[in-house]
């Protein structure tokens, strides 16, 4: 089976690496989206409010599946006129944004509404205005609340990387499928492939453990579970 | 108002849904008067406090600082509550900031003082409440008596005209309430003007000017510590008064 | 026009029939989750080293790969599960329906492990203690007065659980399951590719019924088994 990997191991880096490029820029952007997004979800009112929640509640409601399927599929009907072709590359960036920008919201949501409301209180009555409350007292201290329900996106939003595979997105199942079927060893690849994703999944972890460590407020360590 | 009241609330109503928690309230302080609110629990006695400083809006009802009105839709709130202090029961410290930056940040966001000028003066104030050494801890770090103090130290940064405490020490644990109520004391010595609504009958005995009983958003009775604990005209307020000495031991 | 009727009335029947499909593959999924993952909790809160060990290499690998992964392996991987031991011929044929059912059922099943090994902790040592101090034995204490409180407190994680199982659903359009998403890719084909959106909109808000369904379910199993003043504490 060594053999077999050495083989394999340079398509499958390839893939490996589109995986962790997905995986990135979906958590990153999506995190600069949803900061805002989350803000207008709990202090927004009106149209905007609306907009946001529908879409939060609709991408969390419905299969990531079929968001990507929608998304490279469909898209061209209204892209190819204009003479935009839609990549799966393309079509995997935005399906991997738009889902998890809706999931940090959620997240960031929790954690906002950690923060008492007397400490809103107590901003306002020392004479803060509304904008300084949120940016002073709010933010700094509901992103660090979000910090486990966020790492714990993180490596959801690196399994279902794999999804990218039904568009035909260069990810690693992708080559492994085609690895699998092209060798015909099918048990080997998965199993290989397998414990890839188990060894990133488990280097993220500690990672994301390093930075709540440092990142958290003193006295307000989470739970863990052993 | 050509009188010396710093703080004038004329029938203030708030209602939640079908509940009427605060019928008309109408009552001044004076300038350095030191008065002690007492009543039931959930009569309103915090959502009063709370819609002096605009926190909860009334209802209806105008409120003074000395004569400029907090309810006119064209002042401007925040300006007026740096003058009014405000403690809370569960000392809402900012959990992000160290003890002296929750004193520091009102300074140097609120009044646009220089950091190193905010610094000073937030070390002033909590070497004032006793807190000096403890200033690079963060509120978790904390006991209850100190969070509080730092709360105290906070409002007091300000330099507020008014200082208003709502259930200041209900929260601690009793050997905790002593370290506050000190420095609450040493504060109306001081010559501060200060609403506060408390179950701490001894600290109303001793330093209060005036207890006001208040009782299903009423206010039932208002007269001098002496006059109001040895002989309350109204049934309702000895009756109050006898349940809570036996709990508080006053 | 009678067309059009005809091909509506028929593409909605075939939707009707995958979203059956949808719901019992995602309920078989969850149950037998469910199952695997009462021991999985119970045996790594109680058990001893090598059992906690094993089990944690179990959920590991299970939480650590993506369940389309897990899917292949089972359904693909297995058939030529000889090729490992050197005996080509040798296969582990499961069909299509067990083979996703196996597959989204053990990956639930680590995650579902984890949901009840936290409520399990959250449970005083000292229930535990009062149990054995009137004369229970141990495993019997720890199910009849442990876990089944640890269950009722499960309830927030299983309603989450639930929904991502669902959401999980359509990917054994691979392995020919004639769920939601396959028969909207046949009502596609059979058009020509005439209608997509048209589809698979309403496919999509289907889902999203389905997962406002379940957690509605899941509230009402949550209000009847209330336990009052014993909430879990949500952050």
């Amino acid at each position: 089976m060594f053999e077999y990997f050495i083989e394999i191991a340079p398509q499958l880096g390839y893939g490996l690496l589109a995986t962790l490029l997905f995986t990135f820029v979906g958590m990153v952007v999506g995190f600069f989206a949803a900061v805002p997004l989350c803000l207008i979800r709990l202090y927004g009112r009106g149209l905007l409010y609306g907009i946001v929640t529908v879409y939060v509640e609709l991408v969390r409601g419905t299969p990531l599946l079929i968001q990507l399927y929608m998304i490279y599929y469909g898209l061209p009907k209204f892209l190819l006129p204009l003479g935009i072709t839609v990549t799966p590359y393309t079509a995997a960036f935005i399906g991997f944004i738009l889902n998890s920008t809706a999931y940090q919201v959620e997240y960031m949501k929790g954690g906002f509404k950690a923060i008492s409301y007397e400490q809103i209180e107590a901003s306002y009555s020392l004479g803060m205005s509304r904008w300084q409350t949120i940016f002073t007292i709010l933010v700094p201290q509901g992103l660090r609340f979000s910090i486990p329900a966020l790492s714990n996106e993180l490596i959801y939003l690196l399994k279902y990387t794999s999804l990218g595979f039904v568009i035909q997105a260069p990810e690693l199942m992708t080559q492994a499928k085609e690895l699998a079927s092209t060798h015909a060893r099918y048990m080997e690849t998965y199993l290989i492939v397998a414990f890839i994703y188990v060894g990133l999944t488990f280097i993220l972890s500690k990672l994301s453990d390093m930075v709540d460590e440092r990142l958290r407020i003193p006295g307000f360590a989470p739970e863990k579970i052993r | 108002m050509g009188n010396d009241n710093i703080l004038t609330v004329k029938e203030l109503s708030k209602a939640f849904g079908d509940n009427r928690v605060l019928d008309k309230i109408s009552f001044t302080v004076e300038r350095g008067e030191v008065v002690v609110i007492i009543g039931p629990s959930g009569t309103g006695k915090s959502t009063l406090l709370r819609c002096i400083n605009s926190l909860t809006p009334p209802d209806e009802g105008r409120v003074w600082l000395d004569d400029r009105e907090i309810t006119d839709k064209h002042s401007d709130i925040n300006r007026i509550r740096q003058d009014i202090g405000f403690v809370f029961q569960h000392f809402a410290l900012f959990n992000h900031l160290t003890a002296l930056g929750n004193v520091e940040v009102g300074l140097y966001k609120v009044k646009k003082l220089s950091r190193e000028a905010a610094r000073a003066k937030a070390i002033e104030e909590l070497t004032r409440v006793g807190l000096r050494e403890h200033m690079e801890k963060y509120p978790a770090e904390l006991s209850g008596g100190q969070q509080q103090r730092v709360g105290i130290a906070r409002s007091l940064a300000m330099d507020p005209k008014i200082m208003m405490f709502d259930e200041p020490t209900s929260a601690l644990d009793p050997e905790l309430t002593g370290e506050v109520l000190t420095v609450m004391k040493d504060l109306a010595r001081a010559g501060m003007t200060m609403v506060v609504v408390s179950h701490e009958i001894g600290f109303a005995r001793s330093v209060a000017d005036r207890i006001v009983f208040m009782e299903d958003g009423h206010i039932v009775e208002d007269g001098p510590p002496e006059e109001i604990l040895k002989s309350a005209k109204k049934e309702r307020t000895r009756e109050f008064l006898h349940k809570i000495t036996e709990l508080y031991g006053g | 026009m009678e067309d059009l009727g005809q091909f509506i009335l028929y593409s909605a029947i075939a939707i009707g029939k995958g979203a059956l499909v949808t719901i019992v593959v995602t309920v078989a999924s969850l149950l037998l989750g469910f199952l695997l993952a009462v021991p999985l909790s119970i045996g790594r809160t109680y058990g001893n080293k090598p059992i906690r060990f094993l089990i944690q290499l179990y959920e590991g690998f299970f939480r650590g790969t993506p369940h389309i992964v897990t899917l292949f392996l089972f359904y693909f991987g297995l058939r030529h599960v000889g090729e490992l031991v050197g005996n080509p011929a040798f296969q582990i044929a499961i069909p299509p329906f067990p083979a996703a059912v196996l597959a989204l059922g053990i990956t639930s099943s680590a995650y579902q492990s984890l949901i009840f090994r936290s409520s399990i902790q959250s449970i005083s040592r000292d229930q535990y203690n009062a149990a054995r101090s009137l004369g229970m034995g141990k495993w019997k204490a720890i199910i009849t007065i442990v876990f089944v409180q640890a269950l009722r407190l499960s309830i927030p994680g299983l309603t989450n659980e639930a929904t991502i199982v669902l959401k999980d659903s359509p990917i054994t359009y691979l392995v020919a399951i004639p769920e939601m998403l396959t028969q909207a890719r046949g009502i596609i084909d059979s058009a020509m590719g005439q209608v997509f959106f048209e589809v698979l909109i309403p496919v999509s808000l289907l889902y999203f019924g389905l997962f406002v369904l379940s957690n509605k379910l899941f509230e009402l199993l949550d209000e009847k088994l209330r336990i009052p003043g014993f909430e879990l504490e949500r952050r």
